[in-house]
């Protein structure tokens, strides 16, 4: 299991994830994203210290991203994927090509979500 | 018809098993790397359902359980380790021996097929026995599987999770690695389902991918690989094929067509997109009828498609045909004659001063010289067949001896006349099992010297010139220079007293009989191995070279020419004959004048160059009748750095030789290694200067 936490950093929400993050972490966070997501701060997804996450983990940030983009609100990573995060990616073989005509140049494994 | 068959098989099978022995050690070496496994099992299979198609069924069902053997390994539920290395390796012996017996029409040894089979059989699980593909009335199956594979069978494949797929604990990740390991595979994810965060069961599944891939392995294996999520997935697997007919299928299908075989568009959106005028995938993803993921999906299809096709094309550029070795030494030798003919017209045309005879004349000249230089590339093959022969002899003499030694092989592919591979093999085998015995040391004595606990042999090929050189060399002990002088004054080799540099006390290890070594094993230490290796390599037109420094190694060098069918001479003559002195051992030539003769006090001796030269007069070897000319001349020859000289009437110059064997009736015949045809139609004998110096000195001896 990985471990999610909220950092404050100045007017921003840093949601930290590290270790292995897997379906077994899911749900802390959708709830940690869908905390975000009602608070007016922008959100920054920090996987800096993140091993692997799992497709469930990959599917939820992916909607988020979506999610917020559509409601206007700002989210992004704190550093485009590397090391385990990038080779987790590469096993579901997600393509910046996947994202939806909406978020072209808005992905966020590709451009940190464009913020 | 059958026996022709049975024959390719047989060829098919060597090829196989050279190649599967070149993999396992290999994959001694990686036993993590997947590709190698794969390689492993393709071989195997390959046997296997050839030997079934030809009717070789107990090698079929030989192999079968190997095979399933690796299969699991390749699957990842078993690892490879040295036991199952060993027994393959052994597998593959009892193999060739069953290859061996086909031909004989004998019965190969079936208590040993079932010993070696059951030994396999327990890395089974009981009912793996029946994959795959099982045996018996499955075979023709496995035929079938092993033709879609050799054509490279590309494969749509669409796989889309329901969304319960995470609950009973399946992640995909691992069926989407083992697809990507059957071949070439593009996988391209689809996150169009995906809800928005607060409709979302974060334990769900909305993931869903296209699947391009190229592959060997039949639908059937591609099933498999999803039959644990076959009822919690859609799933589908379309062959879309990949073989060419010609250059123009290169185009394949347009990303329009495409998605409309995929359904994922109509055939009146195909249409409006058409009339835009504009790229139809944008136009698409513009209108909301299909999502960015999907034209990326169909350019992904008919990119790799394409790719494949292109690598199938430059395939069968290069792709190569079977020809019996009889077939090329025919053409050689037609393409010989050929040159012959051609320097009797040049000569001909040059005599009659006829402009046009002689323009004709050069045209054939270019022509055969041509037709002579690719009938002999095609009998040039590259060493690494032979070579990777030896990496199992180093496995398994050192394993013999408790020693630990790496194998390097460098210049693999350096090509040589097919004659002088064939004949080079046991040369080789003999000068590395001397490494393994007799240079590398035992562990404990390389640590007790500071040197790693592993020793190398390397074994490398490069060009020199019309030469090519094998080198073997060892980080061994070296050659003890004392106990080779000891051992070769002890059987009168030497005098006690004789100075002999360190290279030519080396050099001493190629005299017949010599061994320095006390033990004999069942390696090496018989004293017969080094002397055959120089005979057999001069029987080449070749030479070998030894150098070696205590405690450093040894390195022991061959030199050979690139081909045996066509050499260049240096032709002579003695009153009205024509000799050739292959032009490789020629150094100089000089004259031998009355002074020089007079000097000689009666002895074959000429000083060149402040060094006595030792001659042979060849007039008295053949017996040449009538009148010495006044002013004869010395060919003077180098044969592994022993120089002598050959009196002859005259030098003519030199001359591209075509070998023409002498026959049978005149295989006894000494210090002649063959002839060949001049331009004039008269015949030249080919001297083995080899033979007549070793014939001198058993003259001088009596």
């Amino acid at each position: 299991m990985g471990r999610l936490f909220f950092e404050d950093s100045t007017g921003d929400r840093v949601l930290t994830a590290a270790g292995k993050l897997t379906i077994q972490d899911a749900s802390l966070l959708k709830d940690l994203l869908m905390d975000a997501y009602s608070s007016p701060k922008r959100l920054l997804v920090d996987l800096t210290n993140t091993e692997s996450l799992d497709l469930a983990c990959i599917q939820l940030l992916c909607s988020a991203n979506r999610t917020f983009r559509r409601a206007g609100k700002p989210m992004g990573l704190c550093a485009v994927p590397a090391g385990g995060v990038l080779r987790s990616l590469e096993d579901v073989a997600i393509d910046p090509a996947s994202c939806d005509a909406e978020l072209k140049g808005h992905c966020l494994w590709v451009t940190g979500g464009g913020r | 018809m059958m026996d022709a068959q049975k024959n390719l098989y047989r060829e098919e099978a060597y090829e196989l098993l050279a190649v599967l022995e070149d993999a396992l050690l290999e994959l001694e070496q990686h036993p993590g790397n997947m590709e190698v496994v794969g390689k492993v099992f393709r071989a195997m299979h390959t046997i296997k359902g050839s030997g079934a198609m030809f009717g070789f069924d107990d090698i079929a069902s030989f192999t079968h359980t190997i095979e399933t053997v690796y299969d699991m390994i390749r699957n990842g539920r078993l690892q490879v380790g040295k036991d199952i290395i060993s027994l393959t390796l052994k597998a593959c012996d009892h193999i060739k021996t069953m290859l061996g017996t086909i031909q004989g029409e004998e019965k190969a040894d079936e208590a040993k097929s079932h010993k070696l089979t059951e030994a396999f059989r327990k890395f089974l699980p009981q009912k793996e026995e029946e994959t795959p593909g099982g045996m018996g009335k499955s075979l023709p199956e496995v035929a079938s599987d092993r033709d879609a594979g050799e054509a490279g069978t590309t494969y749509r494949i669409r796989f889309k999770p329901h969304q319960d797929l995470f609950s009973n604990g399946t992640n995909p990740v691992p069926l989407l690695n083992e697809l990507r390991g059957l071949g070439e595979c593009s996988v391209i994810c689809h996150l169009k389902g995906l809800p928005e965060l607060q409709e979302m069961d974060p334990e769900g599944c909305y993931t869903g991918w296209d699947i391009i891939l190229t592959t060997g392995s039949d639908a059937n294996a591609i099933q498999d690989i999803f039959i644990f999520v076959e009822d919690t997935s859609d799933i589908s697997i379309e062959p879309i094929g990949c073989i060419l007919q010609d250059e123009d299928d290169l185009a394949y299908k347009k990303v329009g067509e495409i998605l409309l075989e995929r359904g994922d568009i109509r055939e009146g959106d195909l249409e409006k997109a058409l009339a835009s005028q504009k790229k139809i995938g944008e136009v698409l993803v513009e209108t909301g009828v299909v999502k960015r993921s999907q034209v990326a999906s169909a350019l992904m299809e008919q990119e790799q498609v394409r790719g494949t096709r292109k690598k199938h094309l430059a395939g069968d550029e290069t792709s190569s045909i079977r020809v019996p070795a009889l077939k090329l030494d025919a053409l050689v030798n037609l393409a010989g004659e050929l040159v012959t003919v051609q320097a009797r017209l040049s000569e001909f045309s040059a005599r009659e001063n006829d402009p046009d005879l002689m323009g004709i004349a050069e045209d054939v000249e270019h022509l055969s010289a041509e037709l002579r230089d690719i009938a002999m590339g095609i009998r040039m093959l590259p060493l690494g067949t032979t070579f990777a022969k030896f990496k199992r002899l180093v496995r398994d003499l050192s394993s013999e001896l408790g020693k630990e030694i790496g194998f390097i092989t460098e210049g693999e592919e350096t090509e040589l006349d097919k004659t002088v591979i064939d004949k080079l093999s046991d040369p080789l085998v003999h000068l590395i099992r001397n490494s393994i015995d007799h240079g590398i040391e035992q562990p404990d004595k390389r640590i007790a010297s500071g040197k790693p606990v592993q020793g190398f042999i390397r074994l490398t090929a490069e060009h020199a010139g019309a030469h090519v050189l094998i080198s073997i060399t060892d980080d061994g002990a070296g050659l003890d220079t004392g106990l080779i002088r000891a051992k070769a004054v002890e059987k009168g080799l030497i005098a006690a007293d004789a100075t002999l540099t360190e290279r030519e006390i080396h050099k001493l290890i190629f005299a017949p009989g010599f061994s320095t070594s006390t033990n004999v094993t069942s390696v090496s230490g018989r004293g017969v191995g080094m002397d055959v290796v120089r005979s057999s390599i001069e029987s080449l037109g070749g030479a070998v070279e030894v150098i070696s420094a205590p405690a450093r190694g040894t390195t022991i060098t061959l030199k050979l020419p690139l081909t045996l069918a066509i050499i260049d001479g240096l032709l002579i003559s003695l009153a009205d004959e024509s000799f050739v002195i292959p032009l490789a051992a020629v150094v100089e030539c000089v004259d031998l004048t009355g002074a020089d003769i007079s000097r000689g006090h009666g002895r074959h001796l000429i000083k060149v160059r402040d060094e006595i030269v030792p001659y042979i007069h060849l007039r008295e070897v053949f017996d040449t009748r009538g009148k010495r000319p006044e002013r004869e001349q010395v060919v003077i020859t180098d044969l592994a750095g022993k120089r002598v000289g050959f009196v002859v009437d005259k030098v003519i110059g030199e001359h591209q030789t075509v070998i023409k064997n002498l026959g049978h009736l005149f295989k006894a015949t000494n210090g002649v290694s063959g002839a060949t045809i001049l331009g004039d139609g008269s015949v030249a004998l080919i001297l083995d200067i080899h033979k007549l110096i070793q014939q001198a000195e058993v003259d001088d001896a009596a």
